[in-house]
C-alpha cells in the first residue's frame, strides 16, 4: 500500500484528521494537528545522526552517574563516553528525547550526556539532568509527534500496520514495550537502511543497515504514520526544512557558518552561507562558495546533511 | 533391472542428499564461550562478525568487547580483549585483520579505529570518506558498511560497490576506480580467493554457486560468509547457540 494510495482513501482521512480538527475546535490539541513531509521527517533523522560532537570533562565527569548508579554495573557508574574524542550522532540517555540542536546546546551548557535504563530506576526520568535521547524519543522527535513509549508507538490505532515489503522511508519497524528504528531506504528489501537510538554499546543514533531475513525481525512490527505526506513541498514544510539545516549550521558553525542541502539521491539542491553581520541564512547557490578553511572544515569534519528529497529554492 | 537402478538412484541420491548438509565447524551454547546481552533500548547484542585468515577465523564478540581467535580444527586458541574508545564494547561492524593490526570499520562515528592485534590496545582512528558512492540512486548503496583487505591494501564498499581506501590520504586510492557488483548480487567477502556474493538465495562463491543463504536468528553487522583455506564458512546465530558451519 503506498502512501500515495493513502492519500486517496477518504476514510483514512477522515479518521487522521477529523480528531486533531476537532481538538483545535474545542481548543486543544494533544496530538500534532498537522501532516509533516517525508522531506522534513529525513531531515530531522539525519541531523541527529549526524550531528558530531565532542565532550569535554565537564560533560563526562559529572558525579550523576554513581549517584544515580545504585542499580549499576561498575562501567555504568560513569559517563559512556571519553572526554574530548569526537562523535557523531545524539548520545542514547533512556528516557531522553534532546533533538539535535537541543543535545549541541546542553552539552554546551554543560550538562552530563548520555544514561541508562539503571540511572532511570535510581533518579526517574533523566530528561531535565542528562541530554541525549533513547529510541522512541528519536522516533517521535523524527515524526513531529509527541513523546511516547515503544509500546504506544506499537499498538496506536492512528498509525497503520503494514507488511514489511510494503516498508518505505518514514515507517518504523518497532517491538513493543522493546526497541523501534526508523526506515530511510527499503528499495533492497530484506537489506534495510534505517536510524536507529541504540542503547548499549554504541550508546547513540546511528545509521546501520538490517537484513530482515535474520529471523529476529520478526518480533518487530512495519508501522506507518499517516500524517507523513510526500508529493510537492508546501511552503510551510519549507520552512520547517530549512530551519532544520539552520539549527544544525547554527550549532557548530560559529560566527560564519555554512551548510549543504542534499535531496535523498545525494544531488546536492542548495548552499547556505550564514552571513558575518547577522544571523541569516542565504541560499547562495554556488557549490565553490564553501571553499576556504573555515568553512570548509565545518562541512568536511562535521558532515552535516540535510536530506530534501525535492528540489528546493529556498530564498 | 530397473529395480536395481531404482535402489541405486534412491542410494546415490541419499548419498548427494547428505553430502548437501552443512558440516559444523565450530558450537558453542549461549553463556558458555559466547553471552547474549540485552541493552536498555531492547535489541540483543552478540558476534559483531568474522573474519578469516590463512588457518584462523576472527570471532568479534561484541557483547564482551573482544576478538575470539579459533584454528582451523574449531578450537579456540586466543581471546583478545578490545581497549574502549568510548562506547563500551563495540568497536565497529565490519572489521579485518591485517598483519599485527585488527581493523574496524566504525559506521557509527564513520572512522577506521585500528587495535594492536596483540594486546587490543586502541592504537588509531582514521576518518574515511562518506561520499564516493554518491552518484548512486539509493541512499542504501551508498553508504560504507564493509571492509575487507586485498593482501595489505584496505577495500571499503557495501553490498554493491567497493574502493580501495588510502589510509594515508583517508581517500580513495588514486588510479582506482569504484567496481560494482553485478546486478542480483550482493557482496559479503573478498578476498585473495575471491569474493562470496549472496543472490537468488544461494552463497555464490569465486564465481560458483555452493548452497543456500544459512538463516540466521539474531542480526550480524559484519562479515558472516568467510573463506578458510578456499573452503566458505558461514556464522550463524540460533536462538540457541553460536554455529560456524562449511556452506555445501
Amino acid at each position: 500500500m503506498s502512501r500515495k494510495m493513502l492519500h486517496g482513501n477518504t476514510a483514512k482521512f477522515l479518521r487522521v484528521w477529523i480528531p486533531p480538527l476537532l481538538l483545535i475546535l474545542t481548543g486543544s490539541c494533544f496530538v500534532p494537528c498537522f501532516g509533516i513531509h517525508i522531506d522534513s521527517v529525513l531531515a530531522r533523522g539525519d541531523s541527529s545522526v549526524n550531528i558530531v560532537w565532542t565532550p569535554t570533562s565537564v560533560n563526562t565527569g559529572s558525579d550523576w552517574w554513581s549517584s544515580c548508579g545504585s542499580g549499576c554495573s561498575d562501567e555504568l557508574k560513569k559517563c559512556d563516553f571519553l572526554p574530548d574524542r569526537t562523535y557523531r550522532g545524539v548520545a542514547y540517555s533512556y528516557g531522553g528525547e534532546d533533538p539535535f540542536y537541543l543535545f549541541r546546546a546542553r552539552l554546551l551548557d554543560g550538562w552530563p550526556v548520555g544514561s541508562h535504563l539503571c540511572h532511570y530506576s535510581t533518579c526517574g526520568d533523566p530528561s531535565s539532568s542528562v541530554t541525549g535521547t533513547d529510541c522512541s524519543g528519536y522516533v517521535c522527535w523524527v515524526w513531529d509527534e509527541p513523546r511516547v513509549s515503544t509500546r504506544e508507538l506499537a499498538t496506536f490505532d492512528r498509525y497503520d500496520h503494514i507488511e514489511k515489503n510494503e516498508l518505505e522511508a518514514g515507517d518504523i519497524l518497532v517491538k513493543h514495550g522493546s526497541h523501534t528504528v526508523l526506515v530511510v531506504d527499503a528499495f533492497d528489501n530484506p537489506e534495510v537502511l534505517v536510524w536507529e537510538a541504540a542503547g548499549t554499546p554504541v550508546n547513540g543514533v546511528r545509521e546501520r543497515v538490517i537484513n530482515l531475513n535474520d529471523t529476529y525481525w520478526d518480533d518487530y512490527q512495519a508501522v506507518r504514520n499517516p500524517r507523513i505526506t510526500s508529493g510537492n513541498v508546501s511552503n510551510r514544510e519549507r520552512d520547517k526544512i530549512r530551519r532544520v539545516g539552520e539549527l544544525l549550521a547554527e550549532g557548530a558553525a560559529g560566527p560564519a557558518g555554512c551548510i549543504r542541502l542534499y535531496d535523498v539521491q545525494g544531488t546536492q539542491r542548495a548552499v547556505y552561507r550564514k552571513a558575518l553581520s547577522n544571523r541569516q541564512f542565504h541560499n547562495v547557490m554556488m557549490q565553490n562558495s564553501c571553499v576556504g578553511v573555515a568553512i570548509a572544515r565545518y562541512i568536511d569534519i562535521n558532515g552535516n546533511q540535510v536530506i530534501i528529497r525535492k528540489p528546493v529554492n529556498i530564498k | 533391472m530397473n529395480l536395481r537402478y531404482l535402489i541405486l538412484s534412491i542410494v546415490v541420491s541419499g548419498q548427494s542428499m547428505c553430502a548437501q548438509a552443512p558440516t559444523q565447524f565450530f558450537s558453542s551454547a549461549w553463556g558458555e564461550e559466547f553471552k547474549l546481552m540485552r541493552n536498555d533500548s531492547g535489541d540483543t547484542i552478540s558476534i559483531g562478525g568474522l573474519f578469516a585468515t590463512a588457518g584462523s577465523l576472527y570471532v568479534y564478540d561484541m557483547a564482551e568487547g573482544r576478538i575470539v581467535v579459533i584454528d582451523s580444527s574449531g578450537n579456540i586458541v586466543t581471546r583478545i580483549m578490545l581497549e574502549s574508545f568510548g562506547r563500551g564494547t563495540y568497536a565497529g561492524d565490519d572489521f579485518v585483520v591485517r598483519d599485527d593490526e585488527i581493523l574496524f570499520l566504525n559506521t557509527v562515528d564513520k572512522r577506521l579505529e585500528v587495535y594492536d592485534r596483540e594486546t587490543g590496545a586502541h592504537t588509531q582512528s582514521l576518518p574515511y570518506p562518506r561520499n564516493i558512492f554518491d552518484t548512486e540512486q539509493r541512499r542504501i548503496r551508498r553508504t560504507i558498511t564493509k571492509i575487507f583487505i586485498d593482501g595489505n591494501r584496505i577495500i571499503l564498499g557495501n553490498s554493491y560497490h567497493f574502493f580501495y581506501f588510502d589510509e594515508a590520504l583517508g581517500k580513495k586510492a588514486k588510479n582506482t576506480t569504484v567496481q560494482s557488483i553485478e546486478p542480483g548480487m550482493r557482496l559479503m567477502s573478498i578476498n585473495a580467493a575471491g569474493k562470496i556474493g549472496v543472490g537468488g538465495g544461494k552463497v555464490i562463491a569465486a564465481g560458483k554457486v555452493i548452497g543456500p543463504v544459512p538463516v540466521s536468528h539474531f542480526p550480524v553487522d559484519g562479515k558472516r560468509l568467510v573463506f578458510l583455506n578456499d573452503t566458505v564458512y558461514s556464522l550463524v546465530l540460533t536462538a540457541d547457540s553460536v554455529k560456524i558451519m562449511q556452506v555445501r
